[in-house]
């Protein structure tokens, strides 16, 4: 057929030669520079945390099945609730997008054999265990209870010990999460492979750029107030304390400059994860490349100016009131584009219901939800009346939860076969679906009636008025808690026995589904080759793709040979 | 496309307007309202769920269809349509959603405009010109604005006929009506009479919401906040602290009375009475608390010289009778 | 049709087909530029914050506040803007492979650099306010110990870069990273001063 399969070298070569040494499980453990190893260390470590702030929502939910404060008590309850939000939102959600699959996926996905700065890479991740053992420990001691927005004055007189603790944890994981997106941005833009232009890139790397830019401007400023409240908590200033002549608002701003954008940080990833997880399932090119590549700029840009919609009833000022609802509405615009244009990608194609596709189309669905209530809340006189209430409590989760924790499945049942070589299991993969989708818009949805009715959000002791809804709700939650089992149980599973995946089980066309699964240690045999685009699904013959398979496998038992020719 | 669907999607159409529109009228996601204003609250989040419901329709709509439509065969393992974009429906469903925000930003802000009247709740209210001026210019926009002004029965906006300064604290509201001196740990209001409340709070930051008013404000130490408002039905309410303040912020709340002027009258002189020497009502003498210290400080950039110090003349000489 | 493919012509739309992989890019510089743009951030997030105390409050500094001494601090500005220009010198000596050259304008910078926070340790030994006197006094000994920090980093680096040229053929024309690096520092510390001095000691 080809003149490559007349190379009489070809016939010497085994298949055993071919399989790939695999990552010894030891490497995971120790301050590997390779991007797959610290990818995974990534999502490892988040996952874990991820339980543990499971555990403490669980025990918040527990709390509020009754309007007394009878589970965990006033005071500890409001350290489960701070420490809940921060593990998620700092341990979890942004390190695992951010550093996880970031990290996995860009070198692979630009043709790239690592990161920029390996090394800076590995001490990135290597911060994020002690933040996490800080506030793990801060749990054990006293636990910081001011939220975790962790409002002066509040903060400043709610126990000294664990909200330093909080700060230093935060601050360590920031400085990890700077430096991780020096990393992004500096690869993205410097290190794709010859021939690459930006627009040839997956979407994946859009949104990476998109959340880079907004870690480099946003989180340095997070980092500045702490260091102010670490003054005023430790030194007895009062930059944030009226008691001194400072001024608490100030600091409401700078923590909003910085945990606005962290919330597009955290939807940034899972939108370009969507991107290239729908077409693959859909078997259709994405639709509408372009505006969801400049969407995704869009939404980082419009997103460092909309901080103080989160201050509506701070006593901020009319003009900045007006200045911010407007601003805010119009993120809108470029997050529907992107909305449109996935159902889009969705009409006309051959949907294969993976598990994958399962949580990619449910976030589609949940995260829609949440960016209408979104709408709601960007309105100021809509918003003066849900601020602070359950109405809030339910948005976020159906954005950070509906919208990036569903994300973030459908990544991980996605690349589980790129990043481990086996396949998960479908069949709990579906049962997992079902207990997430349910459990969630059980615990979720009637936290929007809630809100509305006059139920304000941080609270262990409610009017009983609202006893029916909230112990619906905490059944959801314990629904939730429980649909984590089946997933643990497949990825254990699946990564010591799961089925064989092969190179590209989904018949994937981006760059990272071109080498083995698991990769090798610089990625790609020889040099990566742009066949096709990573969205021409419906473009090429199967032959064809076929055929590009085979040149594939061939040239990499070439570049083995090579390889391996010194030695023998 | 054939005419039989384009009678589908014009039926398609209808209905989903008529369930947007049912829905947006029947959440019962509102509790009774209670000040003047509520109702324009109420206005813009019904058209606002009514939009809602509509995009929800249609996304899951689609999402469900594609689903089952274009779910795979059996045996079919080849590719999708291989298209990948339209410029037409990628204008279209840009403009759409920018006009709907459009609309809801203008129609947000008329009704921030009405609700608020235009006082600056960061700092010090408008000088009654600048109101007058504001409240004239906003009605005499454009005739077919869909939230007809509620006519205010109390004094005009910015010139309340009430003023209650309001105090938050770990864990309770006080309520000083300064033209009596009075002071009470909750707060009657007679029924539509404009009234402002300067608020501000000792220790922490608090939030003042009574969600039949559907009205907020954060109540923030070392600054006042003011919240102006015709309450317009009679009852009792909940006033509900909204911004984290402590483990016990759940339990920190109060009773908000909207009475006939009668019994707002006549409750304010039991008050005065029991009020009285040996009454333990009162203890909580503002010497104990750090209010007085930033108070001072701020006082003059508040440019509230005096309101606070003479209130605790009358509140401390009261307390010790 | 398939056949004809040879795999050198395994050609669809787009194509490399040179050896890159020996050697692993160097985009330092541009990394500490990008690093930078965050320190910057850091900054500018505490100015802001200064700048809205200071607008938030009647008087500023609030009224008690000593009258600072501008004599001092205008001198140690005056040193660190000039090494700026000191160490830019460098640049071009080693580019010419003038190790010697190098040595001298870091050695120079190093030494403008420590008489600076020298400077800045005198003048907090000597002003009559401390730390928590008012809002103007904190934010004061933060901002500036702030930025003392980043010069006493600045100074480490450029000790570093002297320490390292000690090794013969360590820096040359075509390799001196640290070089680079130490000088957008410095450079970097230089800007951030000069914003400083005018919002804390000029307004």
């Amino acid at each position: 057929m080809t003149q490559l399969q007349e190379n009489p070298n070809l016939a010497s070569i085994s298949p055993a030669k071919i399989e790939l040494p695999s990552e010894p499980w030891w490497r995971f453990f120790t301050f590997s520079t390779d991007h797959k190893v610290i990818g995974i260390q990534y999502l490892v470590t988040t996952f874990f945390f991820y339980l543990v702030g499971g555990a403490l929502a669980t025990a918040v939910r527990a709390e509020l099945a009754t309007p007394e404060a009878d589970f965990l008590g006033f005071e500890r309850y409001n350290g489960a609730f701070t420490v809940h939000a921060t593990i998620m939102i700092f341990l979890w959600i942004v390190p695992a997008l951010v550093g996880g699959f970031g990290n996995y996926l860009v070198p692979l996905m630009i043709g790239a054999r690592d990161m920029a700065f390996p090394k800076l890479n590995a001490v990135a991740f290597w911060m994020i265990p002690p933040t996490g053992i800080l506030l793990l420990v801060s749990l054990l001691t006293e636990a910081p209870a001011a939220g975790w927005t962790s409002y002066p004055p509040l903060s400043l007189i709610s126990g000294k010990v664990g909200e330093e603790l909080w700060i230093l944890s935060i601050l360590l994981g920031g400085t990890s999460s700077i430096l991780a997106g020096v990393n992004f941005f500096v690869t993205i833009l410097k290190m794709r492979m010859p021939g690459m232009k930006l627009e040839d890139m997956p979407l994946f790397c859009w949104a990476m750029i998109a959340t880079s830019v907004l870690t480099i401007i946003a989180t340095p400023v997070l980092a500045g107030a702490l260091i102010l409240l670490s003054f005023d908590l430790l030194a007895g200033t009062a930059f944030f304390n009226p008691t001194g002549g400072g001024d608490p608002v100030v600091y409401q701003h700078m923590f909003w400059f910085y945990s606005h954008p962290a919330v597009y940080i955290m939807i940034l990833p899972v939108f370009g994860m969507i991107s290239e997880i729908l077409p693959v399932h859909a078997r259709k090119p994405i639709f509408a490349y372009k505006a969801i590549a400049y969407s995704s700029l869009a939404i980082c840009f419009l997103g460092l100016i909309v901080w103080a919609h989160h201050m509506f009833t701070s006593g901020t000022p009319d003009w900045m009131r007006v200045f911010f609802m407007i601003a805010t509405m119009a993120i809108a615009v470029p997050t529907g584009i992107k909305v449109f244009s996935w159902l889009a990608t969705l009409w006309g194609g051959k949907i294969r219901f993976t598990s994958a596709m399962l949580f990619g189309m449910g976030f589609v669905s949940m995260f829609v939800v949440g960016g209408l209530s979104g709408i709601i809340l960007s309105s100021v006189p809509l918003d003066i009346h849900v601020h602070d209430t359950y109405f809030v409590v339910a948005h976020l989760h159906y954005v950070l939860f509906g919208g990036s924790v569903f994300g973030i499945y459908a990544g991980l049942y996605h690349w589980f076969p790129k990043m481990t070589g086996r396949m998960m299991n479908e069949f709990w993969g579906r049962i997992h679906f079902v207990l997430t989708f349910v459990g969630f818009n059980i615990c979720f949805l009637p936290m929007h009636k809630l809100g509305l009715m006059g139920m304000p959000r941080r609270v262990a002791q409610y009017d009983p008025q609202f006893a029916d809804l909230n112990w619906i709700s905490s059944v959801g939650a314990f629904i939730l808690a429980i649909s984590t089992l089946p997933f643990l149980f497949n990825a254990i599973y699946s990564w010591v026995a799961g089925r064989k995946a092969g190179d590209n089980p989904w018949e994937a066309l981006s760059l990272e589904w071109t080498t083995t699964s698991p990769p090798p240690h610089q990625n790609f045999y020889g040099d990566p080759i742009l066949l096709t685009g990573p969205y021409d699904y419906g473009t090429h013959s199967k032959e064809t793709l076929d055929y590009f398979a085979s040149q594939l496998k061939t040239l990499r038992e070439l570049a083995l040979m090579d390889t391996e020719a010194p030695h023998s | 496309m054939s005419a039989l669907n384009n009678i589908i999607l014009v039926a398609i159409g209808i209905l989903l307007t008529i369930a947007s529109i049912w829905y947006g009228q029947n959440h019962h996601l509102l509790p009774a309202s209670a000040a003047d204003s509520a109702p324009l609250f109420d206005s813009l989040f019904n058209s606002t769920i009514t939009i809602a419901t509509g995009i929800f329709l249609i996304v899951q709509g689609v999402l469900i269809y594609s689903a089952i439509r274009y779910r795979k065969r059996r045996g079919d393992e080849g590719d999708g349509d291989p298209n990948h974009g339209n410029v037409l429906l990628e204008i279209v469903w840009t403009a759409v959603p920018a006009v709907i925000i459009l609309w809801l930003g203008v129609a947000s802000l008329d009704v921030y405009q009405a609700i608020n009247g235009g006082v600056d709740v960061g700092g010090h209210a408008h000088s009654g010109m600048a109101m007058a001026m504001e409240a004239s210019s906003y009605e005499a926009e454009d005739p077919s604005y869909a939230y007809t002004p509620v006519v205010v029965s109390g004094g005009e906006v910015g010139q309340p006929d009430l003023v209650v300064q309001v105090q938050g604290m770990q864990y309770a509201w006080v309520f000083t009506y300064p033209e009596s001196g009075l002071v009470a740990s909750e707060l009657h209001l007679p029924l539509n009479k404009r009234v402002r409340l300067d608020m501000t709070a000792l220790d922490v930051n608090h939030a003042f919401w009574v969600p039949q008013f559907r009205l907020k404000q954060d109540v923030i130490p070392g600054r006042e906040t003011h919240l102006e408002f015709v309450p317009s039905e009679l009852g009792e309410y909940p006033i509900v602290c909204a911004e984290l303040c402590g483990p016990y912020h759940g339990v920190m709340g109060g009773q908000l009375f909207v009475d006939t002027p009668e019994a707002f009258a006549s409750w304010q002189e039991e008050q005065i009475l029991a009020a009285r020497p040996d009454s333990n009502a009162l203890a909580l003498a503002p010497e104990t608390q750090p209010e007085s210290a930033f108070a001072k400080a701020q006082r003059h950039r508040l440019g509230i010289p005096d309101d606070v110090h003479t209130l605790h003349r009358q509140f401390g000489s009261q307390s010790s009778g | 049709m398939q056949g004809s493919l040879a795999p050198d012509t395994l050609v669809v739309g787009h194509i490399q087909a040179n050896a890159a992989h020996a050697e692993h890019p160097d985009h330092r510089v541009f990394g500490i530029l990008v690093f930078l743009v965050a320190e910057a951030c850091l900054f500018l997030g505490l100015f802001i914050a200064y700048l809205a105390f200071s607008l938030n409050s009647p008087v500023w500094p609030p009224e008690g506040t000593p009258e600072r001494e501008l004599l001092l601090p205008g001198i140690n500005t005056l040193i660190l803007i000039s090494s700026s220009f000191v160490i830019h010198k460098a640049e071009p000596a080693i580019k010419a492979n003038n190790v010697k050259g190098l040595r001298l304008w870091f050695a120079l910078t190093a030494l403008m650099g420590a008489i600076f926070l020298a400077g800045q340790i005198y003048e907090y030994s000597n002003l009559e306010f401390g730390l928590t006197t008012n809002l103007f006094a904190s934010t004061f000994y933060v901002l500036t110990g702030f930025h003392g920090l980043h010069v006493a980093a600045g100074l480490l680096f450029i000790l570093a870069v002297l320490w390292r040229s000690l090794k013969p053929g360590h820096y040359s024309a075509q390799h001196h990273f640290g070089v680079e690096a130490a000088e957008l520092y410095w450079h970097f510390v230089d800007g951030v001063w000069i914003v400083l001095f005018v919002l804390l000691y000029l307004l």
